[in-house]
C-alpha cells in the first residue's frame, strides 16, 4: 500500500469554500464537507506522490507548523501512514479516490 | 460578510439553471410548468453570468445546467461553464443527449464540465422513443458515447412510472454496458404535466414490489462499480419525501426567465409570487424575499405537523404537491398517512391497483408550443 499512488477521482474536486469556511469535496449531486486533515491528504492526492511521499510531505508540514516543537511533538512515522491508508480506504470505498500501482518503486 | 437577517437562514449549497423551456422531447410527465417561458424571454449570457457570480458569493458551490434541453438554449453554454468553473463551482450538465456530439463534448470539457447527466426514457429504443415522443434513442447512445470519449463522469437518469418500470431489469442493464458512474431512477413527480397524466403514470403496487426487488438484486450484484439511486415512491410510502432537504434550505432553481424559486416546480403555487433577478439580486431574494422566507421554519405549518416528531425529518413534506393536490400551499403534504386530505392519494392509489379497465383518454404529451407564457 505504501507504494502505491491515489489519485482524486476525475469526477471528483476539492474547493475551499470562502462563505461557510469549510474544506468541501464536490461531487456529483453530493457534497462532503471535509475536516482539515481529510482536506490535506485529500489535496496531495494528485496522482503523482505514494501514499509514502503523502505521509513525508504532510509530517513536515506538521513539523513547520509546530516549528519550535521537536519531533518529539509529532506522530509516529509508521502511525501516521497507518492512519492515512486507512483514509485512503475508505475514500476508494466510496468512490472518490482511486488507487494507481507505481510499478517504478517496485 | 454577508450579513444574515435571519440567522437560522443557511446559504444554498447548488443552483438548478434551467436556461430554456425549448426541448425535442415530450415527455408525458416532464416537471416543465404548463406554461412555459417563450425563447424571446430567456436570459442572455451576460445575465447568466451575473446570476453565477451571485451565486458563488452567496455559498453555491454546485451549479446544474438544464431545461429543457439546455443545448438548445442558443446562447453560450461554453461561457457558462468557464465562468461557473472559474468561480469554483462545480458544473453538472442535464441533457437529454440531443445535440451532444464528441466535439460539442470535448468542448464543454475544456470550459470545465465536471459532470453529464443523460436523461433515458426506458432502457430500449422503441419504448424508449415512444415515451418522449422523439426518435431518439439512438442520439442519446451516440451523447453517451460522446461522453466516455472525452473522459467525463456520466450519470444517467430515468423518470420511472406505469409504462416502464417493468422493464427496469434492461434499463439497469442499458446504464452497465453505457458504463454509467451512476444510475438515477427518478419516481415520476406528480406535478404539472405528470399530474395531467397521472392516471396512465402511477404504477401499481405490484410493480413496485417488483421494481424494488430486481433494484435490491442489482445494487447487491453491482456494488460501488456503479452508483444506483432509488427509493420508494411517495404514493406508497406512508411519510412524505423531504423536499430537497427543505424549502430554501440548500438549492435554489432560477427559470429561463430569471424567475428565481425555491424548487423547479413552485411556480405553480398561486398566490406567491417569486422575484425575479432582473429586478432583485440573488442574495436578496434567498434572505429577504416573501416567497423564499414563506415556508421556512415552523410557523407556517398545520397542526397536523406541528404537533408531529416527524417535522424536522420531512419538514411536512412537499409545498408543490400539497398546493397541487389540495389547493392549499400550506396543507400537509397528501403523501402522509396522517393528513387530513390523504383520501385524495389513496384513491389514486386505489385506482391504479383496481384491475377494471382504465378510460383510454390518451396520454397528454408535453408540448412547448401550445403553451407558452
Ligand atoms: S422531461 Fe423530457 S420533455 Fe421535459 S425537459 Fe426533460 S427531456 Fe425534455
Ligand atoms: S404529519 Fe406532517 S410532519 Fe408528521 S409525518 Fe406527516 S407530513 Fe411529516
Amino acid at each position: 500500500m505504501s507504494s502505491t499512488i491515489p489519485k482524486l477521482a476525475p469526477k471528483g474536486r476539492l474547493k475551499y469554500d470562502k462563505v461557510r469556511g469549510n474544506h468541501l469535496l464536490l461531487l456529483p449531486e453530493k457534497v462532503v464537507v471535509l475536516n482539515d486533515s481529510a482536506a490535506s491528504i485529500l489535496t496531495l492526492c494528485d496522482g503523482k506522490d505514494s501514499v509514502h511521499t503523502i505521509t513525508e510531505k504532510l509530517r513536515s508540514s506538521l513539523q513547520l507548523k509546530s516549528s519550535q516543537a521537536t519531533t518529539n511533538g509529532l506522530p509516529d512515522f509508521q502511525k501516521m501512514e497507518e492512519d492515512i491508508t486507512n483514509f485512503l480506504k475508505e475514500m476508494v470505498d466510496q468512490g472518490w479516490v482511486v488507487m494507481q500501482y507505481d510499478r517504478a518503486q517496485e | 460578510m454577508i450579513e444574515h437577517k435571519n440567522n437560522r437562514v443557511q446559504p444554498p449549497y447548488s443552483l438548478l439553471a434551467e436556461l430554456t423551456h425549448r426541448c425535442p422531447l415530450h415527455c408525458p410527465y416532464c416537471s416543465n410548468p404548463l406554461e412555459m417561458t417563450l425563447k424571446d424571454h430567456e436570459l442572455k449570457t451576460e445575465e447568466w453570468c451575473r446570476v453565477l457570480t451571485q451565486a458563488a458569493d452567496l455559498g453555491v458551490v454546485e451549479v446544474h445546467f438544464s431545461g429543457g434541453e439546455p443545448l438548445l438554449w442558443g446562447e453560450d453554454l461554453e461561457a457558462l461553464i468557464h465562468h461557473a468553473t472559474r468561480l469554483e463551482m462545480y458544473t453538472n450538465l442535464i441533457t437529454s443527449g440531443i445535440g451532444l456530439t464528441t466535439e460539442k463534448a470535448l468542448r464543454l470539457k475544456d470550459a470545465g464540465l465536471a459532470n453529464v447527466q443523460v436523461s433515458f426514457q426506458a432502457g430500449d429504443a422503441k419504448l424508449s422513443d415512444q415515451i418522449g415522443g422523439f426518435k431518439a434513442f439512438d442520439q442519446k447512445r451516440k451523447a453517451v458515447q460522446a461522453v466516455k470519449e472525452v473522459g467525463m463522469h456520466l450519470s444517467l437518469n430515468v423518470v420511472l412510472h406505469r409504462l416502464n418500470i417493468d422493464s427496469l431489469d434492461e434499463i439497469i442493464t442499458l446504464a452497465e454496458e453505457l458504463e454509467a458512474g451512476r444510475l438515477e431512477l427518478a419516481n415520476t413527480q406528480y406535478y404539472n404535466w405528470a399530474l395531467l397524466n397521472r392516471e396512465k403514470l402511477l404504477p401499481s403496487r405490484e410493480q413496485i414490489e417488483q421494481a424494488s426487488k430486481i433494484y435490491e438484486e442489482a445494487i447487491s450484484r453491482i456494488g460501488n462499480k456503479m452508483e444506483i439511486i432509488w427509493v420508494i415512491p411517495d404514493y406508497y410510502a406512508s411519510t412524505p419525501k423531504p423536499c430537497m432537504g427543505g424549502w430554501g434550505a440548500v438549492a435554489l432553481t432560477v427559470a429561463p426567465n430569471g424567475d428565481v424559486l425555491p424548487c423547479p416546480t413552485a411556480g405553480m403555487i398561486e398566490g406567491i409570487s417569486f422575484e425575479n433577478i432582473q429586478k432583485s439580486s440573488l442574495n436578496q431574494i434567498w434572505y429577504e424575499s416573501t416567497s423564499f422566507n414563506a415556508f421556512r421554519g415552523e410557523v407556517w405549518m398545520p397542526e397536523t405537523c406541528r404537533s408531529c416528531d416527524l417535522r424536522h425529518e420531512d419538514g411536512g413534506g412537499c409545498r408543490c404537491q400539497a398546493f397541487a393536490l389540495t389547493g392549499d400551499a400550506t396543507a400537509t403534504d397528501p403523501a402522509c398517512h396522517m393528513a387530513p386530505e390523504h383520501s385524495i392519494i389513496e384513491k389514486a392509489v386505489q385506482n391504479a391497483n383496481s384491475s377494471s379497465e382504465k378510460p383510454s383518454s390518451p396520454v397528454i404529451y408535453r408540448n412547448y408550443l401550445q403553451h407558452l407564457k
